[in-house]
């Protein structure tokens, strides 16, 4: 599927800001199963420095400086991706979950990129909350992607959709204890129960698509960015990307933009501001496929 | 001499010993030393030791500043014997450490770089994704520029029972105790010269040419005057004053993060003359505190973008950021195999019988031999390690549980039994266990090691935190093995020392220093006006004169905000009165809060002040303190603290007189000062002028009083008051140095300087003050009937000195928008995701 994809984002402040430091992970990455196209990213007021860079993880990552004074900051992506996730195994033909975690253990592991994942993160500290809802998704020899696809469908089931109830900051003990969040909140979740089995969990952050789909229900999380995890199955069957808060396996109506452990590495802008007072934000995120758009 | 005890069963048992062989004869490389220690006159060596520990202690080099309150901590105590080293031992230490140097470079450059040796396992990748120095941000995979990420590395060494060396920790993210080393060098040439004369101990001063060299050279816009800063946590940072040895030693700038911006093409040092390109930053704060944007946002020591502008090479930061990653302990057990790996050379220095248990073989090893062995978490370079055996049961349970739980996160390690030197004690010689700090610097591709440094006796356990510097340091005398140590220095590093003679004043530090002016003048005003109260309370029985005069200044002191109204209300002779006075220094009290600022002031301002200034300080702040505490509720005390308060503030004024270069920061404490000072005579000093009913006499005796100008009054006007002479004695006479017009013309000489030297001005136009003030005393001085009775002269005096502090108050505004104010300080912002 290919899409045209846009992220805007606009800061309104109060008071006028001499001097803005930003880092954005905005424009999508290419991924096993993602090509991307044409990206620009384009900053208002244009900066007086400007830099690209590939993060530790692959992603793309832009910072840029603002000398001039301003009251209203616009960054906003323009892309063009084609995205065909590798159609994911049957989750019973994968290996049981013990024998990844195993080989995700050695002090040599079979994938050095999977292994990163398995640790603790800035976020998802792995406390025995997360390793005592693990574990009804993984019984004894169960087959990791059957046992992750469990999971997904417990935290959908078990956790309450809930915008505004949390933010950035809270922390995951408090939404394991509230059961309620937003994508972020259930991404963080599902990988902190995978960790506290030894298995490799990640963060991926990234758009779906806006419009319904034909004869489903219209899909959570699409009004800005979304996240959603990315569970390593073995060294054959490799990553799979689930959804926890749509309660599916991504194919192709998400667009990955990028991954990490968890969301304070791809936070999509980030920045220092000198002055500014208070502001307001507003983001606009729109994800169309290029052929056969249906008529808004 | 005596003969050496060695306890039985000491933790020293065993020990590899420095001064005598097996067969108790002194080692050869000791006897040089020995005899001069044995031959010293007087009292001889423990009393040249003692001398040098005072002055260690005077000069503050074994301090530590704690915030709030707390006096300084004396970290370390100096052991006047040297560790002697042979030029054999000395090879090894050397070969050892510079190819050591040179491995955990290349292992940073690999790291930060392609991790090539993850993917050919050599080093498992646990040890990079679980170690909290491991910084991504830092990581550039596409990055194929050879930036040099070790530049300073030091290592804790320690010689083993069998005469081998080991290293006990490495230090790379941002080492250190060099400052302190060429301190305690010094310290000691001056307490032994005859030693240094006697044995033949290789010098380390070139040591930090070769370091300045090599900063100069890592300047990337190749410019020929490189600026070159140290970046420090700041005053409360443990090592702050050895920092402070350091930058003057390399002959650089040290500066705090919030001295620094980055601008479009770099890093900039916000000096008065505005802002300067930063080339090189040497750099003592950790990396993770560097850059609130991309690193840890709630670091308020780093710099906005500092990550972004070294990645793209505007600036270098030495050592790079995320150097840190190599300082796990875990790592060194796969040195052998990195060495072999990247330079295809063996390890010199063997590493410690130490296991990572991240591998099932060590583990079961070390589970097998759980109570012999010591273990230490993976990834603190700080380990709290404790060896099995001495823990209590129920934490070896623990401990043995937790290993098993995550056994990646852990070491073990047989016990390092340090080798022992002689301490002097009272009794004579005691052996010590030691561990050498020694200090690496990158030089011409290579590495090359300072011939000395300190070796260190801690305080408690030999093992724990080797990465603290406190107990017992002494130095290490590496003997020269023929001329070829003496270095002289090439014609090219004098040009290059030449140049770098100009030290830019950042903003932040004549700030700091205009703001330690006003408020060291502000104690001294306090403390005349509590002084002048408590002595007439002190008379006992008053009469009519003296309870005018005390209620005017219990007046003046509540209008200043020093009393509350209540107290300034009390009957002179009331209990009320006198405890209020005599607990004015009680903690909340304004003076307890001058000091507090002063003690904030001087401690970010230390670097600037000369050593005796900086001994007044610590007097007043210290021992001052504790008197004026100790003296709450008893008038004669109170009154003799209050004394010698006015005479420490008098010695520190004097002596940034005296001892000062007339530079700008020396510019902005002294405008501090005499801001205040004219601030106080307006408002305080005078301020009986403007009371209801007016006690003239009362009025000109306090003034004059306060003003510190009786006895010049009484020598030229003999005894008789009127107002004209006594006003304009502290007024307008610009011979008598605590007169207003003397202060303002200082001001506006200053502020002339400044603006020739910085290029940038600020306006402030004494005259039309001095001429309003002129006017009024003018009016004083017809007949007696006009000024006492009229009115108009006190309206034209109130008038005029209204308006004096109006100017003054707007100065000190106009002063910080104008120098100290660049750059603000920023804050964060995120954005939400749903």
């Amino acid at each position: 599927m290919r899409y045209i994809v846009s992220h805007r984002t606009s800061y309104r402040y109060a008071a006028t800001v001499d001097l803005a430091q930003h880092i954005a992970h905005l424009r999508p990455r290419a991924f096993p199963g993602q090509a991307v196209t044409d990206c620009t990213l384009l900053v208002d007021p244009p900066p007086n420095a400007h830099a690209l860079h590939t993060d530790h993880f692959g992603n793309l990552v832009d910072s840029f400086r603002i000398d001039q004074a301003h009251t209203v900051l616009i960054i906003e992506m323009r892309s063009h991706v084609d995205v065909a996730l590798p159609i994911p195994p049957d989750p019973d033909t994968t290996p049981p979950w013990e024998t990844v975690a195993a080989t995700l253990a050695s002090a040599f592991p079979a994938s050095v990129t999977a292994a990163e994942f398995t640790h603790p993160s800035p976020l998802v500290m792995i406390g025995p909350e997360a390793a005592a809802y693990a574990l009804p998704s993984f019984p004894a020899g169960r087959p990791i992607l059957a046992g992750a696809v469990d999971l997904i469908h417990r935290i959908r089931t078990d956790f309450t959709y809930t915008p505004g109830a949390t933010d950035v900051s809270t922390p995951l003990d408090e939404v394991f204890a509230r059961r309620l969040g937003v994508c972020q909140d259930f991404a963080h979740v599902g990988i902190a129960a995978l960790r506290a089995l030894g298995l490799a969990a990640g963060y991926v952050s990234g758009y779906i698509r806006t419009y319904p789909r034909a004869g489903g229900a219209e899909l959570r999380g699409a009004d800005a960015s979304h996240a959603w995890i990315a569970v390593w199955c073995g060294p054959e069957a490799g990553w799979v990307h689930l959804d926890p808060t749509n309660d599916l396996i991504a194919r192709d109506e998400h667009v990955i933009v990028a991954w990490g452990r968890d969301f304070s590495d791809v936070s999509p802008v980030r920045g220092m501001i000198l002055g500014g007072g208070a502001h307001h934000y507003g983001v606009n995120v729109e994800l169309r496929p290029m052929q056969a758009a249906p008529a808004d | 001499m005596k003969a050496l005890r060695t306890p039985e069963a000491s933790p020293t048992k065993g020990a590899y010993d420095e001064l005598v062989t097996g067969q108790g004869t002194i080692r050869y490389h000791w006897q040089a030393l020995l005899s001069v220690v044995r031959s010293l006159p007087g009292t001889g060596f423990a009393g040249r030791v003692e001398r040098a520990r005072l002055q260690l202690v005077e000069g503050g080099a074994t301090g530590i500043a704690t915030p709030d309150g707390a006096p300084p901590v004396e970290a370390w105590t100096l052991e006047g014997l040297p560790l002697v080293v042979s030029p054999s031992d000395w090879r090894l230490l050397e070969d050892g450490l510079t190819q050591r140097a040179r491995v955990l470079d290349a292992v940073l450059a690999d790291i930060y770089g392609p991790q090539r040796l993850l993917a050919e396992r050599v080093l498992p990748p646990a040890l990079l994704h679980a170690n909290p120095q491991f910084l991504r941000p830092c990581h550039s995979p596409d990055s194929s520029s050879p930036v040099r990420h070790l530049v300073t590395y030091a290592a804790d060494v320690v010689h083993m029972p069998d005469g081998s060396w080991a290293v006990l920790a490495d230090h790379t993210q941002a080492p250190a105790g060099a400052g302190y080393a060429l301190h305690i060098r010094r310290t000691l040439a001056r307490a032994l010269p005859e030693a240094f004369r006697a044995v033949a101990v290789r010098d380390i001063g070139p040591f930090y040419e070769q370091w300045q060299e090599t900063l100069a050279e890592l300047a990337t816009g190749g410019r020929g005057n490189p600026l070159i800063a140290l970046l420090t946590p700041g005053p409360y940072a443990q090592t702050y004053v050895e920092q402070v040895f350091l930058a003057r030693a390399l002959g650089m700038t040290l500066v705090e993060g919030a001295d620094l911006t980055v601008r479009a093409d770099g890093v900039a040092l916000k000096t008065l003359e505005g802002l300067k390109h930063v080339d090189v930053l040497l750099r003592r704060l950790d990396s993770a505190y560097c850059d609130p944007l991309e690193l840890r946002a709630d670091s308020t020591l780093g710099v906005t973008g500092l990550l972004g502008a070294a990645r793209s090479g505007k600036v270098t930061v030495a050592n790079a950021l995320g150097s840190g990653v190599v300082e796990a302990p875990a790592l060194a057990p796969f040195l052998p195999g990195l060495a072999r790996h990247l330079l295809g050379e063996d390890l010199r220095l063997p590493a410690l019988d130490v296991w990572w248990l991240g591998e099932k073989p060590a583990l079961d090893h070390a589970l097998a031999h759980f109570d012999s062995l010591v273990f230490r978490p993976a990834f603190e370079a700080a380990p709290s390690g404790r060896p099995a055996p001495s823990v209590p049961d129920a934490d070896r349970r623990a401990l043995y549980d937790n290993v098993r739980a995550q056994p990646s996160a852990w070491l073990a390690q047989r016990r390092v039994v340090p080798s022992v030197a002689p301490s002097w004690s009272g009794e004579g010689l005691r052996p010590d266990p030691l561990i050498l700090r020694l200090f690496v610097v990158a030089r011409d591709g290579d590495y090359t090691l300072m011939p000395g440094g300190f070796a260190r006796t801690p305080a408690s356990d030999p093992l724990a935190l080797p990465g603290r510097l406190d107990g017992q340091l002494r130095d290490i005398w590496v003997l020269a093995e023929d001329d070829a140590d003496v270095v002289i220095p090439s014609s090219a590093r004098f040009q290059r020392l030449a140049v770098q003679r100009g030290v830019d004043l950042q903003s932040r530090i004549a700030d700091n220093l205009f703001w330690l002016g006003r408020y060291t003048e502000r104690l001294d005003n306090t403390a005349r006006l509590t002084r002048a109260a408590l002595s007439r309370v002190a008379l006992g029985p008053m009469g009519p004169r003296d309870q005018t005069e005390l209620r005017q200044l219990t007046r003046a002191l509540s209008d200043m905000g020093l009393i509350g109204a209540q107290e300034a209300l009390a009957p002179p002779d009331s209990m009320l009165l006198t405890q209020t006075l005599t607990r004015f220094t009680a903690d909340g009290r304004p003076i307890a809060e001058t000091l507090r600022a002063i003690k904030r002031l001087a401690a970010s301002t230390r670097d600037r002040l000369s050593a005796d200034m900086i001994a007044a300080l610590d007097a007043l702040l210290g021992a001052m303190n504790r008197r004026l505490a100790a003296a709450r509720g008893d008038v004669d005390r109170q009154l003799a603290a209050l004394d010698d308060l006015i005479r420490f503030v008098a010695t520190f004024a004097g002596l940034s007189q005296e001892n000062v270069t007339r530079g700008a920061g020396w510019r902005f404490l002294d405008i501090g000062r005499r801001l205040e000072r004219s601030h106080f005579t307006c408002r305080g000093a005078l301020s009986p002028f403007s009371y209801t009913p007016l006690v003239w006499e009362s009025a000109m005796r306090l003034a004059l009083e306060l003003c510190d100008s009786t006895i010049t009054y009484r020598t030229r006007y003999l005894g008789a008051l009127e107002p004209a002479p006594a006003l304009d004695l502290v007024l307008l006479d610009d011979s008598n140095p605590r007169a207003v017009a003397f202060q303002l013309q200082a001001i506006h000489h200053h502020l002339a300087e400044l603006g020739r030297t910085t290029g940038s001005t600020v306006d402030f136009a004494a005259e039309p003050h001095v001429g309003e003030l002129r006017d009024a005393v003018m009016m004083f001085a017809r007949d007696e009937r006009a000024w006492r009775h009229e009115g108009l002269a006190l309206a034209q005096l109130r008038h005029a000195l209204d308006r004096l502090e109006q100017a003054l108050g707007q100065l000190s505004d106009d002063l910080t928008r104008n120098y100290f104010s660049l750059v603000p300080a920023s804050r964060m912002l995120g954005l939400p995701v749903v």
